[in-house]
């Protein structure tokens, strides 16, 4: 009976329970779509960083990724590619030519990083082939191919089918240089990155630079996020002179991204429900105060302390978790909706893409979040009725009863 | 034997630093079954007097003596329980549980004193229509008189099975065939049931439905007369 009197008494004062449960409904529905929103964007930057640029794993000999010298070569790097693709958990890998490089057109001249490639291997390790807006991936068959972003071709005013050189320095010291023809133009959400990466054949770097078939990285791509972290470990056991790294080591803004995204979450939460907690306990206050008799009299015919706060504390839940799954219900229809079509930010977000962010987010919750959010709502509830639950307790019925 | 006795029980306020003798030296003693009216103008002290009887404040001085047992030492958490099983309330007003039915409102105290569902159901009926509500059940208070309001309260009251029942000025709000009504319902219960009644009031025609008048004037007892 106490847990239906407190469920009626909710809906004693509908008007004033209508405005908090809305309030709190509101307050959940709109943390929960900002919450998904954050983890969407996110998410999108850690697959596209991995997709696009990093893959999960890549294996450099000892320094290279600091000094990028010519030189530093990944010892036999075909016979670890091979032992690399052998592993169960690999899903893909490929291996590369890294140079530093300048890329010049007739009229200007950019710094760049030249990536030799092998194409078909490289499209299991990389989706920069599904970015190709102009052309195509080295599919037509022209002498000394190479595919630029869409930023540099900007900046360096070259156009698809023209030809651009590409100079650096060749492994004995020399400096070389060769003409190239664009055949494709790729964008991919980080303009930084599309400006700074140009894709050669790894045949071709090895002709005009005189590298032969070193191999400076090793890219890999594994069956799932969880294997990340076991292969990587296997590698840097059975290679002790190579330093293998994940996508956390190579993206390492990305990863702080991720994690201090979560972490922004949780404390974004935390003060929506402490806020809500002001809000339900004024309510509950306002609730006790107006019953001051009809609780006088229940003390006096002797209910027990124990048994009166936990009547103020059903109620506040009962309150609360109404609100709160309102605006559970809300929030994840509202994230599953926008989680298909996508919030188009283009409009206010020109800035998003030089931080290689996608334009469109697509909010995303886990599934398990939701029960954690109405446990959130009860603990609120608990702690919000505290104040009114003692105030309720400390009554004292003479008083209360009095009619004078 | 006697169901309330008090010693020299006296009760002082201060007001704005005024002492005021709300209750003021009562040795009384009330016998099992009594139909009792205590009496007195406003601010003469049943209140005070009836409230402290009943455990809900305690004596500046003076002692309280309830089936036996003294209250006036009692902790507050010992005075809940015993208040629970020993003693019937009715007040002036506000009496009942709003978002309760009358049939639930005398159930919650049977509840709280951890009645089976089956016997709080049969007793809460029963006593219904002892004071002839048994066809309003399931109304709330607020479909419900003040004088029906105030005989399910009775009914409450009796719901406990207490040693007496204490009834604060319970007509105060009532018209006159609303409070004779009240009256011929606890008469009845009092006779029928051996049930002890000890009420406040300062209504003449209540007054002359009591056997017993207690009179109290500035918180003393003035006069103490039985009629037969
Ligand atoms: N809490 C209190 N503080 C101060 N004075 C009080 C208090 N309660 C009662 N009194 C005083 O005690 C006297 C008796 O009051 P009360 O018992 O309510 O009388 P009655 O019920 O007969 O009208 C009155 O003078 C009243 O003003
Ligand atoms: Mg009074």
């Amino acid at each position: 009976m106490i847990w239906s009197i407190a469920w009626r008494n909710v809906w004693r004062n509908g008007k004033r329970s209508g405005i908090l449960i809305g309030a709190i409904a509101f307050g959940i529905w709109a943390g929960l779509l900002m919450v998904a929103l954050m983890n969407g964007m996110a998410e999108q930057q850690v697959k596209a960083a991995i997709e696009t640029r990093t893959s999960h794993i890549q294996i450099h000999s000892e320094g290279f990724r600091s000094h990028r010298d010519i030189k530093s070569i990944i010892p036999q790097g075909d016979s670890l590619l091979t032992a690399v693709r052998n592993m169960d958990e690999v899903v893909g890998a490929a291996e590369r030519a890294v140079l530093t490089a300048m890329a010049s057109s007739a009229t200007t001249g950019s710094g760049i990083q030249l990536i030799g490639i092998d194409p078909d291997a490289e499209k299991q390790v990389t989706d920069v082939y599904t970015k190709v807006i102009e052309g195509d991936y080295f599919e037509t068959k022209k002498r000394n191919p190479v595919i630029i972003g869409k930023e540099l071709a900007d900046k360096l005013g070259v156009q698809l089918g023209k030809k651009i050189v590409l100079t650096g320095q060749a492994k004995d010291g020399s400096i070389a240089a060769g003409a190239f023809r664009i055949v494709g133009i790729y964008q991919t959400v980080n303009s930084m990155y599309d400006e700074m990466t140009v894709f050669v054949k790894r045949s071709d770097v090895a002709k005009t630079f005189g590298i032969g078939d070193d191999v400076h990285e090793i890219a890999i791509v594994v069956n799932g996020i969880a294997a990340i972290d076991p292969v990587a470990k296997t590698l840097r056991d059975s290679n002790p002179s190579l330093e293998v790294a994940t996508w956390r080591n190579l993206s390492p803004e990305v990863a702080l991204t991720k994690d201090s995204t979560a972490q922004m979450n949780e404390i974004f939460m935390i003060v929506i429900l402490i806020a809500l907690i002001f809000g339900i306990t004024n309510t509950m206050l306002m609730g006790v105060l107006e019953r001051m008799r009809e609780l006088g009299v229940i003390i006096a015919l002797g209910m027990k302390h124990g048994m009166i706060f936990l009547m103020v504390l059903l109620e506040t839940v009962f309150l609360s978790l109404v609100g709160g799954l309102l605006g559970i219900i809300l929030g994840w229809g509202t994230v599953e909706l926008l989680g298909k079509s996508g919030i188009d930010l283009s409009a206010v977000s020109s800035g998003l893409a030089a931080f290689g962010m996608d334009t469109v987010i697509y909010p995303q919750m886990a599934a398990s979040e939701y029960p954690v959010v109405v446990f959130l709502v009860i603990i609120t509830a608990i702690v919000a009725s505290i104040y009114p639950g003692l105030k309720a307790i400390r009554l004292n019925p003479i008083q209360a009863i009095r009619t004078y | 034997m006697a169901v309330i006795k008090t010693d020299h029980l006296s009760r002082v306020y201060e007001d704005h630093g005024v002492p005021v003798k709300a209750v003021d030296d009562v040795s009384l003693s009330i016998e099992e079954g009594e139909f009792t009216a205590i009496v007195g103008p406003s601010g003469s002290g049943k209140t005070t007097f009836l409230n402290m009887v009943g455990g809900l404040d305690a004596p500046s001085s003076g002692t309280i003596e309830v089936d036996g047992k003294q209250i006036s030492q009692m902790k507050q958490n010992e005075l809940i329980g015993f208040r629970l099983r020993h003693i019937g309330f009715v007040f002036q007003a506000y009496n009942l549980i709003p978002v309760l039915t009358a049939k639930e409102n005398v159930e919650f105290i049977m509840l709280l004193q951890k009645k089976s569902k089956a016997e709080r159901d049969k007793r809460a009926t029963e006593l219904l229509d002892a004071v002839g509500l048994g066809d309003r059940l399931g109304r709330r208070p607020h479909e419900l008189s003040g004088g029906q309001q105030q005989r399910v309260a009775v009914a409450r009251a009796l719901a406990s099975m207490p040693s007496f029942v204490l009834a604060d000025e319970p007509t105060a709000n009532l018209d006159s065939t609303s409070a004779e009504n009240l009256l011929d319902i606890m008469e009845r219960l009092n006779k029928e049931q051996k049930m002890t009644f000890v009420f406040s009031t300062h209504d003449p025609r209540v007054v002359a439905r009591a056997h017993r008048v207690v009179t109290l004037r500035d918180g003393a007892i003035e006069s103490d007369e039985t009629r037969s």
